[in-house]
């Protein structure tokens, strides 16, 4: 794939492999390097769309987030920052953004403010910790799945179903306490399996 | 330097979208001020992408959808509002507030002096903005220099996030940026500490058995209007 060829044969790009193909369609408003993107982040998207524990959750629901996270993409394109973001960390905030809209345009909400008032994600820069850290696919994948399943599932549960802390600790019966802790043990195990073991990285910087 | 942060449970709900836009308000708010708080949610935004990026692909997307985006792109309908931006000058009382989200000068277009300032006593200024939800009324209080409300406490959850000035309570000194969460049931006596005036975004639980000025009443500082 046309992807792997990049990744393998240029050595001082980017740390992102997708931040190339963001570029061209800030640059050129390049519809090939776009339609790649759509590939790739379009399933994640939906199943994120899908996953909302929401009553207003369906499939239609799920292929609007897919559009509308797809055109912000390509009309924000010039905002993303190869140095400060990479592209899944920037398309999560977008999706998030857009299914906070979407929502409340279910909800019948009118509020003055749009999601990227309350959630600004087109400027925020990123720490160095894990952002330096987290952009060797493999690494990330290996680190995701080495996590313990209940924190996996915590996770899932805060960051894609977007459900409170509350409404974890309702749902699964567990203490609030435990909730919280099981995110902070991920996160802080992310962080070691990161840190631990950088990998290519170490040819790249 | 703010001292008075929300905690993790805060920042993992604002990161991963859950709270209610009132209360993201109050967070971005914070954020605005606290470099720490600004990288640690940045960090939890990262957690929650590789999660994104891990989902397993049980989803497909037809790939028809693509030449729909590209259609959708390149005839856009304009169906968005005008963007409400703030009016150049809005934010000025606040100008020694160089941090003041966009968001708030949002919800005052007309700028600050132009908001319907209630009179609460010789001291306190309250006034409303337009709510973000159902559930929330959000304010902003300005205490004057000298100024003391008297002890109350808290019908629904308030959060208060100092906007400029400082003003203490037998917890401690709040500035600029803090971010304070009183529970139900907490009182505490609020003072202005400096010389300066002390404005405060606030966003307050109104429950709904409460309606018109009875909601009010529910406002700690409003509340204390009502007992003298």
């Amino acid at each position: 794939m046309e992807k792997q060829i990049e990744k393998h044969s240029q050595t001082d790009k980017p740390k992102d492999d997708w931040a190339e193909y963001m570029l061209r369609v800030a640059q050129y408003k390049d519809a090939d390097a776009f339609s790649e993107l759509f590939s790739h982040f379009g399933p994640k998207v939906k199943a994120y769309g899908l996953s909302l524990n929401s009553m207003h959750t369906s499939p239609e629901m799920a292929d609007e987030l897919v559009q509308e996270v797809m055109i912000k993409v390509w009309e924000k394109a010039r905002f993303f920052k190869p140095e400060k973001a990479n592209v899944s960390t920037w398309i999560f905030a977008i999706a998030r953004n857009c299914r906070i809209d979407y929502l409340r345009k279910m909800k019948r909400i009118t509020s003055p403010l749009s999601a990227d008032d309350l959630w600004p994600v087109f400027e925020e820069p990123e720490p160095e910790t894990l952002t330096e850290l987290k952009n060797s696919g493999l690494q990330i994948e290996k680190a995701v799945h080495n996590l313990p399943v209940e924190q996996v599932a915590i996770l899932r549960e805060v960051y894609i179903e977007g459900k409170t802390h509350a409404e974890v600790a309702e749902q699964t019966g567990l203490p609030l306490g435990t909730v919280k802790s099981r995110l902070r043990l991920a996160m802080e195990k992310l962080r070691t399996s990161l840190v631990a073991d950088p990998g290519e990285r170490a040819g790249t910087q | 330097m703010t001292q008075h942060c929300p905690d993790s449970q805060w920042l993992t709900e604002y990161v991963a979208g859950s709270l209610s836009e009132s209360q993201a308000l109050c967070v971005s708010t914070h954020l605005n001020f606290c470099e720490t708080c600004r990288s640690q949610a940045a960090e939890l935004n990262t957690v929650g992408a590789l999660v994104f990026d891990n989902q397993a692909p049980s989803a497909s997307v037809d790939p028809a959808m693509f030449d729909q985006i590209m259609n959708r792109i390149e005839n856009p309908i304009h169906t968005e509002q005008p963007a409400l931006s703030a009016r150049p000058g809005a934010l000025e009382p606040l100008s020694a507030v160089e941090k003041l989200p966009l968001a708030i000068g949002k919800l005052m277009p007309e700028g600050m002096d132009n908001l319907r300032w209630k009179k609460l006593g010789k001291h306190i200024r309250v006034a409303n903005l337009d709510r973000l939800d159902e559930q929330r009324d959000i304010s902003l209080h300005k205490l004057m220099p000298g100024g003391t409300v008297a002890e109350h406490d808290h019908h629904g959850e308030e959060i208060t996030v100092v906007l400029c000035g400082s003003f203490s309570d037998q917890d401690g000194v709040y500035r600029a940026g803090d971010f304070i969460v009183r529970k139900p049931g907490e009182t505490h006596r609020p003072m202005v500490t400096d010389d300066e005036e002390c404005i405060c975004l606030s966003v307050c639980d109104a429950p709904v058995k409460f309606t018109g000025m009875f909601t009010r009443l529910l406002n700690p500082l409003v509340a204390y209007q009502h007992k003298h």
